[in-house]
């Protein structure tokens, strides 16, 4: 038993542990922030009441949630009651070991990271489909009903726009996105079909995630509060949490895609080593690994660290400003434009994606990795 | 390590032979479905399974897992035609029980 | 046993389970979960067993999206009261489906045993340990990389890719013919007739 707790994997764990701890707490505060931003641009104040400036609001709203009366419905499937807000919240937390959030500061390096995410935001899909239907009650049902056809339908989409990065790079690993942005690599060029592939993957993230304007699963006015109607205390608090959590995993995946990743080249110049510029000092001495790289305020772990976060939040803001804006779709409104317009614009924009690769060509890769690929070319073709 | 590989050899039958026993017994179009996806996996996992038995530094062949790349392509080609059956039939009738889809034959 | 061989038999032995409820299960949505459960094992394998974009094809196709719509069929078409039709009328149905089901499982291990293809001696002696096969200089040559699973896939394989994806034009040109409701469609085709007949009226008495 001993080798499978290896220094690597202790670390693992800790890293991870360190990522769950930095959601959570990222979580409390979206709430917060959510309200207060909508409560500005719907001009009134919001919570301003606990601690300067609210800003102890969700700590109250936690205890509160985590005290209130548990309720479960008697004829609730109960496996499936208890299974599924935990399986929401863990495929929402999972997102995170795939996303690169600095260079070199990442759980995990997966050759097929993306298909990964895809799968596991299908995964938290299920948590909310299977909570409308253990509940055995109409609305929570309808709810999941709801979800599960339009998980189905945007989820297509959602792929079909994450393929056009992949085309550009050549690589199924998020990671390499950021080679798109290296200044010897970049082409203003890929922009053409880099901008609308990240806003169509915005909107579908948006129906995926169930927001406004496609939160028609937990419409009010319809179905009460669709599939978490029966849930209450800290299972009913596992659903939104999920679901920011999600959200801000769909947000890092958009920055990934457009907004140059953790990468801060703007043309003229390439600052994304920008702490590295300021202080001198090799960042390795600190020896504390990916993570200790980011906190050294020295390396370049920490500048694209902190110039992910920035634009992580800018993103995360665009949604809540979206939620402040745009009214909720009608249900037959959300499947025409799933199906007959979304689906054919990625399709067309991949086709585009298609010709542009073929005419200024795919990021270069490594000059070893396509010797090699010769390589294996011709051992290829010598067998056959 | 080998043992991986000749154990999921194993259980690619052991879960085809469960597959088959589901067929057999059930009389519901969407459990028998079901049944079927489960022994298709049973197939991917051995030519998975064989894949990796194979690859040797001098033959880098990844053709067992293209088969079963396919595979998955086809079974979902057959999902959506076959639920798509399915549901044409509970259209149809209230009550669905495979002994009793024979509208071909009558 | 190291952590790989003991993560492989925690997830063979999980999978056989939740096959084996699938089979057993009385509750049609249960079945379907325990299904995702058995597919989700079969990532983690395919993960062990070096495929790793077998593994996320497994993942996204099967465990989330063919799964998802089962679920959303027999969460939809599927009544309560449908439970009691799962069990098999005949008696001997079971005992006979058994019964045949354990032949074959004994057909194939036989083979399987027989076979000097799956022998372990022969494996150490003649074959690479698996050590060797994964360690590559260059990563998309290790077995199960993307990059080398698509240049084999698009050269060698490109024309059962493209049956392959002629077929899938032909499965959802399928789908939806046979699942179109065409009672109302001929609804909607009459409601449109009575709106241009209207309409047609109504210029009428304005002229």
């Amino acid at each position: 038993m001993a080798e499978i707790f290896t220094p690597q994997v202790v670390n693992l764990i800790v890293r991870g542990g360190l990522m769950i701890f930095v959601l959570l707490t990222t979580f409390a505060y979206l709430t917060y922030t959510e309200r207060r931003i909508l409560s500005f641009f719907q001009w009134r104040l919001g919570p301003n009441r606990v601690g300067p400036q609210g800003l102890l609001q969700p700590l109250a709203d936690g205890v509160k949630t985590a005290l209130k009366q548990e309720m479960v419905p008697r004829k609730a499937d109960k496996v499936l009651y208890f299974l599924a807000p935990t399986l929401t919240l863990s495929a929402s937390f999972t997102t995170f070991a795939l996303i690169p959030v600095g260079e070199q500061v990442a759980l995990s390096s997966v050759p097929v990271a993306i298909l990964f995410f895809l799968g596991l935001s299908s995964m938290a899909a299920y948590g909310l489909i299977l909570a409308g239907w253990s509940s055995q009650s109409k609305y929570p049902f309808l709810g999941s009903l709801r979800t599960c056809a339009q998980v189905i339908s945007y989820e297509l989409a959602l792929g079909l726009c994450l393929l056009v990065p992949i085309m550009i790079t050549g690589s199924l690993n998020i990671n390499d996105f950021g080679m798109m942005y290296r200044s010897e690599n970049w082409n203003w060029a890929y922009l053409v079909v880099l901008a609308p592939a990240a806003i169509l993957f915005l909107i579908s993230s948006l129906a995926e995630t169930g927001r406004t304007p496609f939160d028609l699963p937990e419409c009010e006015a319809e179905i009460v509060a669709g599939y978490h109607t029966e849930y209450s205390s800290m299972k009913y608090a596992m659903f939104p949490m999920g679901e920011y959590i999600a959200m801000v995993a769909m947000s890092a995946m958009v920055v990934h895609m457009l907004l140059g990743g953790y990468h801060m080249n703007l043309g003229f110049v390439d600052l994304t080593y920008w702490a590295g510029t300021w202080t001198a000092g090799p960042p390795e001495a600190w020896g504390w690994g990916a993570y200790g790289d980011a906190i050294s305020l020295t390396g370049k772990g920490f500048s694209t660290t902190m110039t992910f976060i920035v634009k992580l939040f800018l993103l995360i803001f665009t949604f809540m400003w979206i939620r402040a804006t745009f009214p909720r779709l009608r249900y037959d409104q959300l499947m025409r434009f799933g199906w007959k317009w979304l689906l054919p614009a990625t399709l067309v924009l991949i086709f585009a994606t298609a010709i542009l690769t073929a005419i200024i060509g795919p990021v270069q890769a490594p000059a070893v990795d396509s010797a090699a690929q010769a390589a294996m070319e011709v051992t290829l073709n010598a067998r056959h | 390590m080998i043992d991986m590989v000749v154990n999921s050899v194993w259980l690619a039958g052991l879960m085809f032979a469960i597959g088959t026993l589901g067929v057999m017994i059930h009389r519901h179009p969407v459990i028998i479905f079901m049944c079927i996806e489960l022994m298709l996996n049973a197939a991917n996992l051995a030519l998975v399974a064989f894949n990796r038995h194979h690859f040797s530094p001098a033959w880098r062949t990844m053709d067992g897992q293209i088969y079963a790349f396919l595979i998955i392509v086809i079974a979902a080609a057959e999902v959506a035609v076959g639920l798509a059956i399915i549901v044409a039939l509970f259209k149809h009738r209230t009550r669905v029980d495979i002994d009793e889809i024979n509208f071909l034959k009558r | 046993m190291d952590g790989q061989l003991l993560a492989w038999w925690v997830l063979a032995i999980v999978g056989s389970l939740s096959a084996v409820m699938m089979v057993l299960s009385r509750n049609p949505v249960h079945s379907v979960l325990y299904l995702v459960a058995n597919f989700l094992t079969l990532v983690g394998i395919y993960f062990l067993l070096s495929a790793p974009m077998m593994a996320v094809v497994q993942f996204v196709v099967y465990a989330g999206a063919i799964m998802i719509l089962f679920l959303f069929v027999v969460m939809f078409f599927m009544s309560p009261e449908a439970r009691r039709w799962l069990r098999p009328e005949i008696k001997s149905q079971w005992v006979f489906g058994t019964l045949l089901t354990v032949m074959m499982l004994t057909v194939v291990y036989i083979s399987l045993f027989t076979s000097g293809r799956v022998n372990q001696g022969e494996l150490e002696m003649g074959r690479p340990t698996i050590a060797m096969a994964g360690a590559a200089e260059n990563p998309r040559e290790e077995l199960g990389h993307p990059a080398g699973l698509g240049v084999r896939m698009f050269s060698y394989h490109a024309l059962p890719f493209e049956i392959a994806g002629l077929l899938l034009l032909a499965a959802l040109l399928g789908a939806v013919l046979v699942a179109r409701d065409e009672r109302s469609e001929g609804r909607q085709h009459l409601a449109h007739e009575f709106e241009k007949a209207e309409e047609a009226v109504a210029e009428e008495v304005q002229a």
